[in-house]
């Protein structure tokens, strides 16, 4: 059977938040948390191998205590075995400091045949993690799979590259980045739902994965951020009025003087 | 773990990948980063750097150099005929160890997002993803001539600064279409040929099969004169297909918000904003496009906005030259309508 880690992350709903224009920031408490949506993606791509082969799928999160509820949202979709790992000295990590204590943490918990992440987050918008896992953990990575097959200790994998299909054979183990053109995540039962936050959570510290301070959090964060501001933008907002028939010559007419009409 | 983090000594130059785009032309976005590149390097009083690796690289270098870097380095040879992962990072790193750049700038494609992640991890520094603004700045606590790296935040709804106040390379990743491209005559351009053999495998990825080539749009959405893009406001795919009539009466190309490409109305490669491209055409309409922040943040550089909406307050409308309320689909009609009868007469 076959040992499939997940990494699933806890972001603030950035789509219905409110936007604080004074701190900059986004106002917590109107952004309601979920599971960041290409990590259901990495879920459903480990759920459809455990259902062709057998698996047993541990799902991975790190962040504030709150993110339990990502976990128990993985175990309602049915992860097997889920691990938090959560520590004050890990807040303020940037996308490197995160890839080092996932990637330590997954060597603690290991070993696994297959590590699935998302291929980016929606709060950061970076996709480091994934490639910063490949590096650390020294595990090839692979992206954008538009199908594949599981033999034995192989996987073969069809995948896009630019503007080109590539059919490739890969040994485990492998980590692969999975995004929402890749699948499409299947529904979650109520009765799951219910009997998920029954699930018992392992939790890691630092102390747990061991390393050193400065490796995490702010300290172990080469980025800073120095300022945020709003955005915003305005222009002269001309109403055009009359008819569809109207409307259109009026259009027309104004890309003409605006020189974008040739002819 | 071990970082091969560089201690000591001075980091100097701005190197800039310069991507090789489907095994035969230079990346807009690399010309694009270059220009921007050079400006940063006069700021600084460094030396700009392109890198190019590539099957026939040679072909590539009169482009490149028109766009003023000091330096062109480039390796040439079959098996950098397209990124691989298993190569390009090992030489790479190879060469940042070697010649110690302060800054080094990838566009954010596919193959970019690849190697400046990749690349970070090695030396323990930082990146910054998916950047629409680059300059130098000073900080009070960090120090003087920093790379100013400036990218959307929280969905869209802010910008973020960003620095990389100690570890060096400050690296970043940028949008195609954030900066024009432009060429200089002004500077001399060294070039040196790097000698490079490729690496065995290592058996762990094999490929099984020569690789197929796809469909694309004619231009890219970043490089379109004119853009058409429909938003959920169209109601379906038949309206949404009429788009690509107008586009090509109009000599442009044809967008979209998140929503058609999630209903498959279009594909994923016609998506404008946060997650897709960004654009800067001279004309912009937008049929049944609300205009959240996340798609407009990308089309800020266009010359002429123009919205058509049933609802005249919608945050499009707000940031449109001209403002049109009215049914998208009627008013597609018509448009495409009009220009033939123009084009006729
Ligand atoms: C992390 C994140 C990243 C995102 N990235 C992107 C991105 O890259 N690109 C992107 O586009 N979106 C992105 N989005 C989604 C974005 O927030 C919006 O949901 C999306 O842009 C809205 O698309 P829309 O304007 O087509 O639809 P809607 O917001 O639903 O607007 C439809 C508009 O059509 C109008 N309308 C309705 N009927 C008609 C009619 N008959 N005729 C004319 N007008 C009509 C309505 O008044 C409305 O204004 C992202 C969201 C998140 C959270
Ligand atoms: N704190 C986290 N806990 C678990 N997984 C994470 C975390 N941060 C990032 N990831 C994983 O890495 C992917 C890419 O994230 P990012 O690089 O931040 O865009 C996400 O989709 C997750 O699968």
């Amino acid at each position: 059977m076959l040992s499939i880690l997940i990494c699933v992350k806890q972001v603030p709903d950035t789509g219905r938040a409110l936007f604080d224009l004074k701190t900059g920031s986004i106002d917590r408490a109107s952004a309601e948390n979920i599971v960041n949506p290409d990590d259901l993606h990495a879920l459903e791509t480990a759920l459809s191998i455990r259902d062709t082969v057998g698996a047993r799928i541990t799902a991975l999160s790190m962040g504030p205590p709150g993110a339990r509820e990502a976990l128990y949202e993985a175990a309602a979709y049915g992860a097997d075995r889920c691990v938090l790992l959560c520590d004050p000295r890990f807040a303020g990590s940037d996308s490197l400091a995160t890839s080092r204590a996932l990637a330590a943490a997954i060597i603690k918990t290991g070993p696994f045949d297959l590590i699935i992440t998302g291929r980016e987050a929606i709060d950061g918008s970076t996709g480091h993690v994934g490639y910063q896992l490949s590096e650390i953990l020294k595990i090839p990575l692979v992206t954008r799979i538009h199908a594949y097959n599981i033999e034995g200790r192989y996987i073969t994998i069809e995948r896009l590259y630019g503007h080109e299909y590539q059919k490739i054979r890969a040994s485990l183990p492998l980590i692969l980045s999975v995004g929402r053109e890749d699948n499409r995540v299947r529904f979650l039962r109520l009765a799951d739902i219910a009997v998920s936050s029954n699930t018992a959570i392992e939790e890691l510290s630092m102390d747990d994965i061991g390393g050193r301070e400065d490796e995490y959090g702010i300290t172990g964060s080469p980025t800073v951020v120095v300022d945020t501001r709003k955005f915003n933008h305005t222009r002269s907002r001309e109403s055009i009025e009359g008819g569809a028939t109207e409307k259109a010559r009026a259009i027309v007419q104004r890309l003409k003087k605006h020189g974008i009409l040739q002819y | 773990m071990k970082d091969a983090n560089i201690t000591g000594g001075e980091h100097r130059d701005i190197w800039v990948f310069a991507e090789i785009q489907d095994h035969e032309r230079v990346l807009e976005g690399a010309l694009e980063l270059i220009t921007r590149g050079r400006e940063l390097a006069d700021a600084l009083g460094e030396r700009l750097c392109a890198l190019i690796f590539a099957l026939n690289a040679e072909e590539y270098l009169p482009l490149i150099e028109r766009h003023g870097p000091d330096i062109i380095m480039y390796a040439s040879d079959p098996a950098l005929k397209h990124y691989d992962d298993r190569i390009i990072p090992d030489l790479f790193a190879g060469l940042i160890a070697e010649h110690r750049p302060s800054i080094v700038l990838f566009p954010s494609t596919e193959a970019g997002s690849d190697l400046a992640p990749r690349l970070a991890a090695r030396f323990g520094t930082g990146l910054t993803a998916h950047c629409t603004g680059l300059s130098i700045a000073d900080h009070p606590e960090y120090g003087k001539n920093l790379l100013l790296m400036e990218r959307p935040a929280y969905g869209g709804n802010a910008i973020a600064a960003v620095m990389c106040p100690h570890a060096r390379p400050q690296m970043a990743t940028v949008r195609q279409g954030v900066f024009e491209k432009r060429e200089r005559t002004d500077v001399k351009t060294e070039i040196v040929k790097l000698s490079f053999s490729a690496p065995g495998s290592d058996g762990r990825i094999e490929s099984l099969q020569a690789p197929l080539r796809r469909d694309r749009p004619a231009v890219p959405l970043e490089q379109a004169r004119v853009i058409v893009a429909g938003g959920r406001g169209l109601g379906s795919k038949k309206n949404f297909d009429r788009l690509y009539e107008l586009a090509s009466l109009l000599g442009g190309e044809t967008g979209a918000t998140r929503v058609p490409v999630f209903n498959r109305w279009c594909g994923e490669e016609r998506m404008i904003g946060q997650t897709g491209r960004t654009v800067r055409p001279r004309l912009y309409i937008g049929f049944g496009v609300s205009g959240q922040i996340q798609h407009t943040a990308s089309i800020v550089e266009s010359e002429i906005i123009v919205s058509i909406n049933t609802d005249p307050e919608s945050p499009l409308a707000e940031m449109s030259d001209y403002v049109v309320t009215d049914d998208a689909a009627a008013l597609l009609e018509a448009l495409i309508a009009r220009l033939k009868t123009e084009k006729q007469s």
